[in-house]
């Protein structure tokens, strides 16, 4: 479930690039050859690349793509290693928690004070709420992650390592 | 508390949370809001972050990054450029070790249209590597062409590195692309002269063969099949270096021309297409997450007053010039050593380019100097990008083998930053040239 809604999110976000890469590609046409550019593309680009980090991040999380420093964990003991990451995905998700509280007040009063974009005049609560939203869908796998590795942790104890990432990539 | 106190000890939890295995970028949010809430309390402190965080993801600049990267994916897995090594090989297969001049300058050529090492690495290598092996060209030679040769990806324009640096420093990105070209040549040059000399010395790593002289009718077909790759060139570099596009302009037309070669060529599969998304949409995530949270903590460290501390204590050596750009240098060698080196640029950048600029060193030079320290970062054990790329494609391939081969290239580039250092007009020349500043 988690997993299908992170890959979901993720397309999306592709489709989101080549959004992007079409509209400011119409841009640069329009300006160039008949001298008419299009100011909206600039607003709704910056919309869109909000849009593609944070509906990724979930995403990239399960595909193991946040950079980590493996240098000192893969030289602890198999067990250590296992309770460790356990420790650590708790201190990400008190951290996530604590950024999408402040993240949604941001949207939230975005919306009570009615902000809009300078040139298309969209509310601008709806690209900012997608921080949060995103950062929620990343915060829901690393809690999955940590079930996952707590289990892991407690279990056999020739099983007992840092599980991988569920999407590994090939 | 004093402010010096609470600066070391945010440090020092900062490599304590990298040493954990804590996401780099979760680690420096921590830290960072540890200090904001430490120095602003809770209402404003934690206010920051969410503009930070807005301002950062909105940055029109920063679109260009997964627009190269997803224009590189592309071309990657559609197979456009593919053709560049064997087109190359026609023109410079007679000479000693031929296939990997080859490798090297066709990673200079599909680097003018890719912003990353490991697509161009990949792209080349793909092809480049069987060929040489089905030759019996040494391992070591063949790794460390190809590895090497792939880091040109992000010297020659586009860059992405390039980007986030300009975008940080708010260095002009267009300026930075031209400042890359020259030294880029230059480098390519060295590879090749480098690797003519190791197969004259030891011509078993690199037997010769007769087909290794192209025909003429194989040369003028090769200039047909390089021709995309040509258009792109144009596309992207032409309209930048005149000025009628900015670089995030110049990655979208460059993307759309690829998806458009790539669908002429019959290459543009859903799953082409699916897996330049998801590299796209990796890279992107991960890379603003870290440039969002890294901007946090640079923002605390700039509270504390940490750059001008350093600024006060570097200068305080007193040094000369070149003693204190060696001691950077050699810092940043071995900081990449225990961390991935394009987070660790986006972490030090907003402490270290006060620094360098206020020793008397040009910016765009010194992006030039980053990005040649990041092609070193990219070869070298444990965490080099290019050489995992590398070992996927070599199976069975060796650490020793590894150093082998990328010794001598780490070599050169450390000797292309001492002639940099010393005739800095390599870099600055050319950007002084374009017709729009």
């Amino acid at each position: 479930m988690i997993g299908w809604t992170s890959k979901a999110a993720g397309l999306l976000a592709g489709l989101g690039v080549l959004a992007m890469a079409g509209l400011i590609t119409f841009d640069v046409l329009m300006r160039y050859f008949l001298d008419r550019p299009q100011l909206f593309v600039d607003e709704l680009a910056s919309f869109l690349q909000v849009f593609v980090v944070f509906a990724g991040l979930a995403y990239t999380f399960r595909a193991g793509g946040h950079v980590r420093v493996d240098l000192v964990t893969s030289s602890l003991p198999r067990p250590v290693r296992a309770w460790l990451r356990a420790v650590t995905l708790a201190l990400g998700l008190a951290f996530l928690a604590a950024v999408i509280w402040v993240t949604a007040q941001s949207g939230l009063s975005a919306y009570g004070y009615g902000r809009v974009s300078a040139v298309m005049l969209y509310p601008l609560w709806i690209p900012m709420l997608l921080i949060p939203a995103g950062l929620l869908l990343m915060a829901v796998a690393m809690l999955a992650a940590f079930v996952r590795q707590v289990r892991l942790s407690l279990g056999p104890l020739e099983g007992r390592d840092e599980a991988p990432p569920p999407d590994r990539r090939a | 508390m004093s402010e010096p106190v609470i600066g070391a000890l945010l440090i020092a939890l900062m490599f304590v949370l990298f040493a954990m295995g804590l996401e780099i970028a979760v680690s420096l949010g921590v830290v960072g809001v540890l200090g904001l809430l430490w120095l602003k309390g809770w209402t404003v402190g934690l206010g920051v972050v969410g503009s930070v965080a807005w301002s950062n993801a909105t940055s029109f600049s920063f679109i260009a990054v997964p627009l190269f990267v997803f224009m590189s994916a592309i071309l990657l897995h559609s197979g456009i450029g593919r053709g560049l090594f064997t087109a190359v090989a026609r023109w410079v297969g007679f000479l000693p070790g031929g296939l990997a001049v080859a490798s090297v300058f066709s990673c200079a050529i599909f680097a003018a249209v890719s912003g990353s090492s490991v697509a161009t690495a990949a792209t080349i290598g793909m092809i480049a590597i069987p060929e040489m092996e089905r030759r019996g060209y040494g391992r070591p030679l063949i790794c460390g062409s190809l590895a090497a040769g792939g880091t040109l990806g992000i010297l020659i324009p586009p860059s992405i590195p390039m980007i986030i640096y300009g975008v940080m420093t708010e260095t002009s990105v267009g300026h930075l692309y031209m400042a890359g070209i020259v030294p880029g040549v230059i480098l390519s040059l060295m590879f090749a002269v480098a690797i003519v000399l190791y197969a004259v010395a030891r011509p078993e790593a690199a037997p010769r063969r007769s087909e290794d002289r192209g025909s003429l009718r194989d040369k003028v077909r090769s200039v047909v099949e390089v021709a995309p790759v040509a258009v792109l060139i144009v596309v992207v570099l032409g309209g930048m270096y005149v000025g009628v596009v900015t670089p995030t302009e110049a990655a979208a037309l460059g993307s759309t021309v690829s998806l458009v070669l790539a669908a002429l060529a019959r290459g543009l599969t859903w799953r082409a297409l699916n897996r330049a998304f998801q590299e796209t949409v990796r890279t992107t995530s991960m890379v603003v997450l870290i440039i969002i949270f890294a901007s946090i903590f640079s923002h605390v460290m700039a509270l504390i007053g940490a750059p001008s501390a350093l600024f006060a204590t570097v200068v305080g050596l007193g040094l000369p010039r070149w003693a204190l750009f060696t001691l950077i240098f050699a810092f940043l060698l071995l900081i990449a050593y225990a961390l991935e080196e394009l987070s660790v640029m986006i972490i030090i950048l907003p402490i270290l380019f006060p620094l360098v600029t206020g020793l008397g060193f040009d910016p765009v030079w010194f992006g030039v100097i980053m990005v040649v320290w990041l092609e070193i970062g990219f070869i070298t054990p444990p965490v080099g990008l290019n050489l995992f790329v590398i070992q996927g494609l070599m199976p069975g391939l060796s650490g020793r083998q590894i150093t082998l081969g990328t010794t001598p290239f780490v070599v050169l580039m450390i000797l292309l930053v001492v002639l940099l250092f010393l005739v800095p007009d390599l870099a600055l020349w050319l950007p002084r040239q374009m017709l729009v500043k």
